[in-house]
């Protein structure tokens, strides 16, 4: 009886002594040596002989190169090297767009470019000053070409073309349909139809892109240090570019990234570039992307053109809907129908509505290529879903809020699947609505901003929308629409060591690009092997030749807590099972009967007989003769997990492109200054719900960055191009970011529905919070200037745009036809120094 | 030509291109890679130092021009011990860091605020740090780290600027 007791109690106290540190606000390991300047970013860390790269670009958006000479820049005494067009043709293979679009690529422009800042010769030489100095002395011959900017022009037959092997510049068109449209057009009550339009932004990291190679003539093996996103996927095509086989290639990314957000995701063209340059001169070569070439170059968010038919019922339900999707890809197509794509994925949003025409075009233009900029084509995904809510509320003279709650996806019917062949786990979207409309004050604060409207000039107004945030990739759905996949599935490895002294190594396919994946694994190990977080190092950094990774190793698509934090559980797990099987041979007990407790292990009905992880160990690695019979010495495990429900694209559009759908509500308070323009962001709102948090202060974190970045892309940012193809906005004196000036409040919440499809119930976070930003302030903006019926379908609100439409609403009422103005950069720098 | 500096306490010396940037002769010359550089124009804060006691961003400043100064860059900036400084530890508890990249001037442009101005108002702070950019937190945070040093100063004002 005794015994039983305490045993009882034993297990009581295990219980409380729990060690969870799963669901805490922990403080981040990486803090102490961000924090400190002992952070590690490619650029710190100098080879012997490093030499230096700089590239020579394109000032033409459109032309034919006739010749380069780089005769002068050869003789500079401090350069090594200098490669061009018609060397890579000779010694490389194209860097084709791996999603697909039909055309070849070489890291260099060959023959032609097609945009200002692409490629056209590289220099490597002996210090950082020189390299740049040899660009002056190379020749270039350019026949310049007619060009094309709008993507519209650029679809007509009789524009120039970009690509003439494709005779069209339209480099994808699919069209698909779900449900039965027809028949919902035929019976619904109301029709309507808008047209929508997004801009070119980017989300600038604030370390630009940095490669550095080095094929070491000894070895004969190139060693790569990048801070690509991407390094999977990259490997295959780097070794295919350089003629290199894969065991002759190691790639690597440091622990420390100075955030991604998309833009790294695209750096092959330059790794390839510094990868050659050190072929040819045996000698580390290092290339750091300037900040006004990262703006003219690297790529930007993906601007599109959206036509959408929308059908109700007089109720207010959205039965049917007819999407043309226009996106403009720039002139270098790495990324071309992935915008597309992705946005199919998610069209209908958080609500129900299943007949669906979608019609996407991938349009090649002169301009920088459309790259991932938090989230591939999501934005444009909910702003056309949201704003088309928006509309459809207006036409019915119902609330917004109401409208959406008729539409809205019921807590009873997840898992939900929708049109394009998602499944949603899991969610309480009109709890998350309920409550955004609550902290916000919402209704009060509506009425009595009506009641102010146009005191002083100012207008106030309110938007509230839902966005879902996919997180995991399944890479069939980049073949969406095709048959047969380039790739399918997800996966990504983690390998654990319980170390002989009882200390825990742990290392995954992905580094973090600032969201604290080391302190988020290192909380996730220590719960399941109940030790100090302490006691756990996370090696940060990634290689080829050491990490476990697959294809999709890397960080994008909010994979992290389903994917990695999944092999990181499997791992541990695994070594967990050996370690109670020594533990137990060594006790003398079955291992079932084994618990771990504070480091220790030891039977509960025997709760005296104790073994430390140190102690197990040491038999796992220096007392051989201790370990039960036949197990393999040693405690490391590595797992590869996969997205369990990935499928293949069944040609139709239907695939289930992602695992989880995170969703959110959001809702801002904005003010507009109808004298000036001005619209200023008030207050924001979000309420989440990621699933399962692992570090709530690190997801709130995102929150406030994803919202920050998103609402200067919706008032402040706007790559422009002049009429020739010059972008006018390369550097920062041209190009807004947000300081700590134009920040405003933004308050969140979560609440959490677990996945089901997830170790952990985590959905994701990441790109999430960024997604329905446009969309609740085009909302905003527009309640706020209702008393002059202005109507938001194109973004930025910038200041010049909003003072002309109000001016073109009164105009309209006056009868006066409305002129359109062209966005322009000294105008809007003019008015933002004004207020 | 000849740069001579104190930088964190000790000296430096080397011959440099006159056109080099203080910058480049930091993190290049002289290994000191905290310091950071996030643009071309001036504009974005990363390269913040300080020389002779006043925040300077560094890619602005010619190497030779840094002859016979005294500079401090993050690496010099923790306690003596190696425990963090109280400015790095309001930054990490109050997860002010995402990347880090803006990290370091951050703190020190934080620095340079506390050392002016022991209780410092929102817009204060906002003054102090807007020609330091960062791209991942909305500064939110890292505007609440600020006010928490601030606010957890000893009363004795146990001044910052002699460390
Ligand atoms: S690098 Fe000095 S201000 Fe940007
Ligand atoms: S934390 Fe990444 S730029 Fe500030």
């Amino acid at each position: 009886m005794v015994r039983v007791w305490r045993i009882v109690e034993t297990m009581a106290t295990i219980l409380k002594s729990k060690k969870r540190n799963v669901g805490k606000s922990v403080v981040r390991i990486e803090d102490r040596r961000l924090t400190t300047g002992r952070g590690s970013f490619v650029d710190d860390v100098k080879r012997q002989g490093t030499t230096y790269c700089a590239i020579l670009r394109s000032p033409y958006a459109h032309a034919r190169i006739l010749k380069v000479d780089a005769t002068a820049a050869l003789a500079h005494p401090n350069v090594l090297a200098v490669i061009t067009g018609e060397d890579v043709r000779r010694l490389s293979e194209p860097v084709s767009p791996y999603l697909g679009a039909p055309v070849l690529h070489y890291c260099l422009g060959v023959d032609k470019v097609r945009f200002v800042g692409e490629p056209v010769a590289a220099v490597a030489a002996t210090d950082r000053y020189s390299a740049v100095d040899a660009l002056e002395l190379i020749d270039v011959e350019y026949e310049p070409l007619p060009t094309v900017l709008n993507p519209l022009e650029a679809m007509e037959e009789t524009s120039p073309k970009l690509f003439e092997e494709l005779g069209t510049n339209v480099v994808w068109h699919k069209r698909f349909e779900f449900g039965n449209v027809d028949d919902a057009f035929e019976r619904a009550d109301i029709k309507f139809s808008h047209e929508l339009k997004l801009h070119r932004y980017t989300s600038t990291p604030l370390e630009t892109f940095v490669s550095t190679s080095w094929f070491n003539t000894g070895t004969r093996i190139l060693d790569v240090w990048s801070n690509t996103q991407q390094a999977g996927i990259m490997f295959k095509y780097l070794c295919r570019a350089l003629r290199l086989p894969g065991h002759r290639v190691r790639m690597r990314v440091p622990a420390d990234v100075g955030g991604g957000f998309g833009l790294k995701c695209g750096g092959l063209p330059y790794i390839t570039i510094t990868s050659l340059l050190s072929m040819k001169t045996g000698r580390p070569v290092t290339w750091v992307e300037t900040r006004s070439e990262h703006l003219t170059a690297q790529g930007h968010s993906a601007a599109g053109v959206f036509y959408i038919e929308a059908a109700a019922t007089r109720e207010g339900e959205l039965i049917g809907l007819k999407i043309k999707d226009v996106e403009e890809e720039g002139g270098y197509l790495t990324w071309a129908s992935i915008h597309n794509v992705g946005k199919l994925a998610g069209i209908n949003g958080n609500y129900r509505v299943k007949n669906i025409v979608y019609d996407g075009y991938a349009v090649a233009t002169n301009k920088a290529p459309a790259v991932p900029n938090r989230g591939i084509g999501k934005k444009g995904m909910n702003f056309i879903i949201e704003r088309t809510m928006d509309r459809l509320a207006d036409e019915l003279s119902l609330s917004r809020v109401e409208i959406r709650r008729r539409n809205l996806i019921s807590k009873s019917s997840f898992p939900y699947e929708t049109p394009s062949g998602q499944v949603y786990d899991n969610s309480d979207y009109e709890r998350l609505l309920d409550r955004v409309l609550e902290i916000s004050d919402f209704a009060s604060f509506r009425e009595s901003a009506l009641r102010k409207a146009g005191k002083e000039g100012r207008y106030l107004g309110m938007g509230v929308t839902l966005g879902i945030e996919p997180g995991t990739v399944n890479f069939s759905y980049h073949s969406t629409g095709d048959a047969m996949p380039l790739r399918s599935g997800a996966a990504e490895g983690a390998r654990v060591k319980v170390e002989s002294t009882g200390k825990v190594t742990v290392m995954v396919g992905s580094v973090s690009n600032g969201q604290g994946h080391e302190t988020a694994i290192a909380q996730v190990v220590s719960d399941e092997l109940q030790v100090d977080m302490s006691d756990v190092t996370v090696i940060g950094e990634f290689d080829t030749f050491t990490s476990p990774w697959t294809v999709s190793s890397g960080v994008y698509g909010n994979k992290f807590s389903a994917l990695d934090i999944g092999a990181v559980i499997m791992a541990t797990r695994k070594v967990k099972e050996k370690m109670l099987l020594i533990a137990a041979s060594k006790l003398r007990t079955k291992s079932e009967n084994i618990v771990i407790e504070d480091g220790n292990f030891f039977a509960p009905s025997a709760p005296d007989a104790k073994m430390t992880i140190g102690d197990v160990a040491d038999i796992a690695y220096n007392n051989l003769l201790f370990l039960p019979h036949g197990l393999e010495p040693g405690l490391e495990a590595v797992h590869y997990y996969s997205f369990p429900e990935a499928d293949i694209s069944s040609g139709k559009g239907k695939v289930r492109s992602f695992l989880t759908f995170a969703s959110s509500a959001h809702a801002a308070l904005v003010e507009v200054d109808a004298e000036t323009g001005k619209v200023t962001v008030v207050k924001y709102f979000v309420v989440d719900d990621s699933g399962n948090i692992i570090n709530p202060m690190i997801v709130e974190g995102q929150i406030h960055g994803n919202v920050a970045a998103e609402a200067s892309a919706a008032i402040l940012e706007e790559m422009v191009y002049d009429d020739g193809g010059q972008l006018l906005s390369s550097t920062f004196v041209d190009y807004l970011k947000p300081t700590v000036k134009e920040m405003f409040d933004i308050q969140s919440e979560f609440i959490p529905t677990p996945s089901p499809f997830t170790i952990l119930g985590t959905k994701s976070v990441g790109d999430g919070p960024a997604i329905p930003v446009l969309a609740t302030i085009a909302s905003a903006v527009e309640d706020a200037l209702s008393p002059f019926g202005v109507k938001i379908d194109s973004m930025p609100l910038t200041p010049e745009k909003i003072r002309n439409a109000i001016l073109g609403a009164k105009r309209n009422v006056a009868g006066i036809p409305r002129e359109d103005s062209e966005p322009d950069v000294a105008a809007r720098r003019a008015d933002l120094k004004q207020t | 030509m000849k740069v001579k500096c104190r930088i964190n306490g000790e000296n430096y010396e080397t011959e440099v291109e006159p056109r080099l940037l203080l910058v480049h002769l930091l993190r290049d010359n002289f290994n000191l890679t905290g310091t950071h550089i996030g643009c071309d124009t001036g504009h974005c804060g990363a390269c913040t130092v300080l020389m002779d006691g006043k925040t300077v961003k560094s890619c602005m400043v010619l190497a030779v021009q840094a002859n016979k100064a005294e500079i401090m860059t993050i690496e010099g900036f923790s306690e003596r011990d190696g425990e963090l400084h109280p400015i790095q530890r309001a930054f990490a508890e109050n997860h002010a860091v995402q990347c880090g990249y803006c990290t370091p001037g951050m703190v020190l442009s934080t620095h340079f605020l506390l050392m002016r101005n022991s209780n410092p108002s929102d817009s204060d702070i906002r003054n102090a740090i807007e020609g330091n950019l960062c791209m991942c937190t909305g500064y939110v945070n890292i505007v609440k780290a600020i006010k928490s040093v601030a606010a957890s100063r000893e009363p004795d004002g146990q001044s910052l600027e002699n460390r």
